[in-house]
C-alpha cells in the first residue's frame, strides 16, 4: 500500500517535470532518415546565412526559417545568428542581390514546415521541442538551447 | 575609343551597347528560357522612391555616376530606383543572374547591372563570368540597393566614380576562419562608357571613357561585430573629349579600406579610399565616418564624408565634404522609411562641383 502510494506520488511529482523538461527548449530538426548529424553552431549559422556546407555536412542542403512565432524567431536570431532581425534581413538582401543567391525559405506554420521538410529531405529548420509531437516523420538533430 | 584586343572589343562592346529595349528583350528571353528549361528560378526586386530638394544653395549632386542632381524644386529623379533580379538555377552548381536597374537620374533608362553566369566549383569557390558591378568601394556592389544601408544613398563624396561596372571574369572564395567569415574576390575585366554621364557633365562636352585590363582583389573578414574589407584595383584608362583622345593607356590604381563595427545597438562605419593616375598627376583621397544607434525600429545616424584631390599642374582641385544626419525607420516588413539632411561644402575653386548646399530628402526603400 505504502509502495503504491509512493509510486503514485512519485509519478504525480515527476509528470509535470517531464512536461516542463521540454518547455523553452528549441531543437534543430530534419526529416527522418536524412542522416544529418549534430553540427557546430557556426555551421548552422552559416547555413542560415545561405552558405553551402562542405564535406562533413554533405547531407545538409538548405536552411528553412520558421517564422511561425515572432518570439522564437527573435530568440533564434539572438542565440544562433548573433544579430538582430534587421541586421539579418539586410545581410541576406545583400547576398541575394550581390551574388544572386537564393533567399532563405520562410515558413509560417508547423504544417507547412513539416510538409517542406518531408518533400525536401536534407533541409533543416528549428522548432520548440514542445511542437515536435505535433509533427510527423521529423527527427531532432540537436538541441539548440 | 577603347583600344582593346579584338575579342574583347566584340564581347565588351556587346554588353556596353545593351540599353532600354534590348535589355527588356533580353530579360524576357531569359525569363522564358528559364521557365521552360531550368529546374528553379527566382525573382527578386527592390524599389527606392525618394523625393528631395535643396533648401539652401542651388544644386546638390546626390548621385555622381548617374548625375542625379537636386535643385530648389522637389524632385523624385535623383534617388529613385527600380531594380529587378532574375536568377535561374540551372543545376545545383550553375546559375544565371540578371539584374536590371531603372533609375530616375538616368531618364528612366534601363541599365544592366548584372548579367553573369555563376558556377560553384566547390562549396567555397565559385567563378562568375559576364557583367557585374565593379567592387571598388564598400557599397559598390549594392549601391542601388537602398534597403541594405541606413542612408538615402551612400555618401556621395566617396562614390564619385564614372565607371560602375565591368565585363569579365571573377573568382569568389568564401572560407570560415574560426568564428569569422572570410571572402576573397579576384576579378579581371573592362568597361567602356560612351558619352559618360558624369565626365560629360564635368567637362561640358561629350566624353568617352574606357577602363580596361582592370585586375582587382577584394578581401573581407567579418563576424557579428567586426567587418573589415580591403580593395585594390589596377587598370588602364582611355579617354576622349569631344572625339579627341586626351588619355591613352594611362595607369590607374584604387585602394580602399573599410572597417565597420557593430557594438550592440551602436554601428560605426568607416571608409578610406585612394585613387591615383600617376601619368596625369591625379591623386584623390576620400574618407567617411558614420555613427548610428538603433532604437527599436529607428536608426538615427550621423555621417561625415570628404573628398580631396591634390592640386596638379592642370589646376584640378576638386575638394568637398558633407555632413549628413538622418533617420531610418523600419516600420513594416521589408520596407524602410528614411529622411536625411545633407550639408555640402564645396571648396573647389578651379574645379567646383555644384557649390555649397543644404538639402533634404525622404522616401521609402522596399525589397520584394
Amino acid at each position: 500500500m505504502f509502495v503504491n502510494m509512493a509510486c503514485v506520488i512519485f509519478m504525480l511529482l515527476m509528470s509535470p517535470v517531464n512536461v516542463n523538461a521540454n518547455e523553452g527548449k528549441v531543437a534543430l530538426i530534419a526529416a527522418k532518415g536524412s542522416a544529418i548529424e549534430k553540427m557546430h553552431l557556426m555551421d548552422i549559422r552559416r547555413l542560415f546565412l545561405g552558405f553551402k556546407l562542405s564535406v562533413d555536412g554533405a547531407a545538409v542542403k538548405n536552411a528553412v526559417l520558421n517564422v511561425q512565432s515572432k518570439l522564437l524567431y527573435d530568440e533564434f536570431m539572438k542565440n544562433v545568428m548573433h544579430m538582430t532581425e534587421g541586421s539579418y534581413k539586410r545581410k541576406m538582401v545583400k547576398r541575394v542581390f550581390r551574388q544572386g543567391r537564393k533567399r532563405i525559405r520562410e515558413v509560417s506554420s508547423l504544417r507547412e514546415l513539416n510538409d517542406h521538410l518531408l518533400e525536401n529531405v536534407g533541409d533543416i529548420s528549428f522548432v520548440e521541442m514542445s511542437s515536435i509531437d505535433d509533427m510527423e516523420s521529423v527527427e531532432v538533430v540537436q538541441i539548440l538551447w | 575609343m577603347c583600344i582593346t584586343p579584338y575579342t574583347h572589343e566584340v564581347t565588351f562592346s556587346y554588353f556596353n551597347s545593351i540599353r532600354k529595349f534590348q535589355a527588356t528583350v533580353l530579360f524576357m528571353v531569359a525569363m522564358l528560357f528559364s521557365s521552360c528549361v531550368v529546374g528553379e528560378t527566382s525573382f527578386n526586386g527592390f524599389v527606392s522612391l525618394f523625393a528631395g530638394k535643396v533648401t539652401e544653395g542651388n544644386e546638390f549632386l546626390a548621385d555622381y555616376p548617374e548625375v542625379g542632381i537636386y535643385d530648389n524644386d522637389w524632385s523624385f529623379s535623383p534617388d529613385s530606383t527600380l531594380g529587378a533580379q532574375f536568377s535561374s538555377y540551372i543545376t545545383d552548381d550553375f546559375s544565371l543572374v540578371t539584374q536590371i536597374v531603372v533609375k530616375g537620374a538616368s531618364d528612366i533608362d534601363a541599365d544592366i547591372d548584372w548579367l553573369y553566369g555563376n558556377y560553384h566549383v566547390s562549396s567555397e569557390l565559385s567563378v562568375q563570368f559576364g557583367r557585374k558591378r565593379l567592387p571598388l568601394y564598400y557599397y559598390s556592389d549594392y549601391f542601388d540597393l537602398g534597403y541594405a544601408y541606413y542612408w538615402v544613398r551612400p555618401p556621395a563624396d566617396l562614390y564619385t566614380w564614372q565607371i560602375t561596372n565591368y565585363n569579365g571574369i571573377s573568382l569568389l572564395y568564401e572560407k570560415n576562419l574560426g568564428e569569422m567569415d572570410a571572402t576573397i574576390n579576384l576579378y579581371y575585366g573592362n568597361e567602356e562608357s560612351n558619352n559618360n554621364d558624369l565626365l560629360s557633365l564635368l567637362f561640358g562636352v561629350p566624353v568617352d571613357e574606357c577602363w580596361k585590363d582592370m585586375i582587382g582583389i577584394v578581401g573581407a573578414v567579418s563576424d557579428e561585430r567586426v567587418d573589415i574589407r580591403l580593395s585594390y584595383m589596377h587598370g588602364l584608362v582611355d579617354r576622349s573629349v569631344n572625339g579627341v583622345a586626351i588619355i591613352t593607356d594611362s595607369e590607374q590604381e584604387f585602394l580602399g579600406l573599410s572597417i565597420n563595427l557593430t557594438l550592440g545597438q551602436l554601428q560605426i562605419l568607416s571608409e578610406l579610399n585612394n585613387y591615383k593616375r600617376p601619368d596625369n598627376e591625379v591623386n584623390i583621397n576620400s574618407h567617411m565616418l558614420s555613427l548610428a544607434y538603433q532604437i527599436g525600429d529607428f536608426t538615427p545616424h550621423l555621417t561625415r564624408s570628404a573628398l580631396k584631390q591634390d592640386v596638379n599642374t592642370g589646376g584640378n582641385d576638386e575638394r568637398h565634404h558633407t555632413t549628413t544626419v538622418g533617420v531610418r525607420w523600419d516600420f513594416y516588413t521589408n520596407i524602410a522609411f528614411k529622411i536625411q539632411y545633407d550639408k555640402v561644402v564645396d571648396e573647389g575653386i578651379i574645379v567646383p562641383i555644384k557649390g555649397d548646399s543644404n538639402s533634404i530628402s525622404l522616401g521609402l526603400d522596399y525589397v520584394f
